[in-house]
């Protein structure tokens, strides 16, 4: 399988910092089909990391579609498989509002479901 | 740095970088690739095995001496044998001496193959297939022999994704057709109209919609978006769909038929989302009840309305995102003259602009009409003049 996101990796930027078993990824750019790739084998490299929990910070994302919020929550499943917390800590109101739309909002920021 | 080298070398390397080898189809230039591969490095078997779409087996694509008898039917599972190590590390591998359990292939195992070379096929940074040689002879592969190998798995690669991307476009359309009729079945009481139209960017994506009649005068109408965009997720859409019409059969609760979805999504379809409206319509067409995972909200047109509104109803979790999701039914009563349309998400959302603008906008661009008409203004008010990334599914119903 060809990964788009490497060919298009201008859209988007993955930075991971960890810090006391917490795992911080922050993303910047676009998160779409061209993209999901990248951010779902990030996050899945995060989990896989993290001794306590994984926070994805979404502040600098300008873009999320349905394909980017399924990469959000399979690391969010992965992470609660591993025993894990997983939670998105900032987020643009673009993003913000798209999450709230599809009902993700609370279970991707750690607000009920848990 | 070939300049200091043995000349034979630099014969070698024009022998697979030959300009002429480009004008091939690329099933032609990778067999080409690999008779040359065997005779330049003098093994008795050369072969470019190629990850399957689902990224969990190696399929032999070309190969030249001792399996050529095997009619390219050799599988192998990722991280086992040898290739499949090779797969699984992305690094090249030299074994002299292999022993058992290095192979995994009967024929090269059968002809007591006993020195082995591989490098991974790589394109855009992911390993998509393995070039692999192999003597009976024991032999020391060097590190020119591994040097050459990477040469024809680069030259491999490009043929590799050029191929893959024409099969799998070719079967993608295919099967989205067999999947989503251009027009939908006749119902009473119903007028209905469908539109699905590719993104540019991506291709044919996960997106779906259906509209079915159940014997007890139910009508269902779905939407729905499966992650992801090419064959792998157009299969799974495939089986996604036929599972919700056999709940629908069971079942006239949409909530009940997303729980059991969403149960075998789970079960069967690990690690796929999905986000789906579904909404069942009385026999007497007189209500009609949704259940929305994850879906933008489905559109309202009450009779004689200037512009449509969002359904008032609560959106529950994805398809495949927590087991055992909560699930809520909202009813709405209906008359002849209402429409409804139910879309993705390529429909609204657009870079750099708020989701609400983009809702905004189709509200007040819909207005009177049949289904088709409702469909048509949707479409051509959201999309006009613009080249869609994302690929865009919508039903438009009116209530006769």
């Amino acid at each position: 399988m060809i990964s788009r996101s490497a060919e298009r990796g201008e859209l988007m930027d993955i930075a991971t910092t960890q810090r006391d078993g917490t795992v911080a990824v922050k993303v910047t750019g676009d998160v779409d089909l061209l993209s999901r790739e990248l951010l779902a084998r990030s996050l899945a490299d995060a989990v896989g990391q993290a001794e306590s929990g994984v926070e994805v910070d979404m502040a600098g994302v300008a873009f999320l579609d349905s394909s980017g919020m399924s990469a959000l929550l399979s690391g969010r499943r992965a992470a609660e498989d591993a025993g894990l917390t997983f939670r998105i800590i900032a987020a643009g109101d673009l993003v913000r509002r798209v999450m709230e739309l599809t009902g993700v909002w609370p279970l991707l920021t750690g607000q009920g479901h848990e | 740095m070939t300049t200091s080298r043995d000349p034979e070398i630099l014969d070698r390397i024009r022998a697979v970088t030959d300009a002429e080898l480009s004008h091939l189809p690329a099933d032609a230039l990778l067999s080409e690739l690999i008779t040359r591969t065997k005779l330049l490095l003098n093994v008795d078997t050369a072969t470019i095995l190629l990850l399957d779409p689902s990224g969990h087996e190696l399929i032999t694509a070309a190969t030249a001496g001792l399996e050529e008898e095997l009619q390219l039917d050799i599988r192998v599972p990722m991280g086992v044998g040898f290739a499949g190590r090779v797969a699984a590390s992305g690094e090249p591998l030299v074994i002299d001496r292999v022993s058992h359990g290095d192979l995994y292939s009967p024929v090269l195992i059968d002809n007591h193959v006993t020195s082995m070379a591989g490098v991974p096929v790589i394109v855009a940074g992911r390993v998509v297939g393995v070039l692999r040689v192999g003597t009976i002879e024991p032999r020391s592969f060097t590190e020119d022999d591994i040097e050459l190998l990477r040469l024809v798995a680069d030259r491999a690669g490009v043929a590799a994704h050029a191929r893959l991307s024409q099969t799998e476009r070719v079967a993608t359309l295919a099967l989205q057709r067999s999947l989503l009729p251009a027009r939908p079945p006749q119902i009473a009481g119903l007028d209905m109209a469908v539109r699905y139209i590719p993104g540019a960017e991506v291709g044919v994506g996960g997106d779906w919609y259906d509209v079915f009649s159940l014997p007890s005068g139910h009508v269902g109408l779905v939407i729905g978006d499966v992650a992801g965009n090419g064959l792998q997720s157009a299969v799974v859409m495939g089986r996604i769909r036929s599972a919700l019409r056999a709940y629908a059969l069971e079942s006239v609760d949409p909530a009940d038929v997303l729980t059991r979805l969403d149960r075998k999504i789970q079960l069967f379809e690990p690690g796929a989302m999905a986000t789906a409206a579904y909404a069942v319509v009385t026999p007497d067409r007189t209500s009609v009840t949704f259940s929305v995972a994850g879906h933008l909200m489905p559109v309202v047109l009450e009779p004689g309305a200037a512009r449509g509104h969002l359904l008032e109803a609560p959106v529950d979790l994805p398809l495949g995102a927590l087991p055992d999701a909560d699930r809520r039914i909202t009813t709405l009563a209906v008359s002849p003259g209402l429409g409804l349309l139910l879309y993705t998400d390529g429909l609204v959302e657009r870079r750099r602009q708020s989701i609400d603008d983009g809702i905004e906008k189709l509200l007040s661009g819909l207005t009177g009409g049949d289904a088709e008409e409702l469909c048509a203004a949707a479409t051509a008010n959201m999309l006009h003049n613009e080249a869609v990334s994302d690929d865009v599914a919508v039903v438009g119903v009116r209530i006769r």
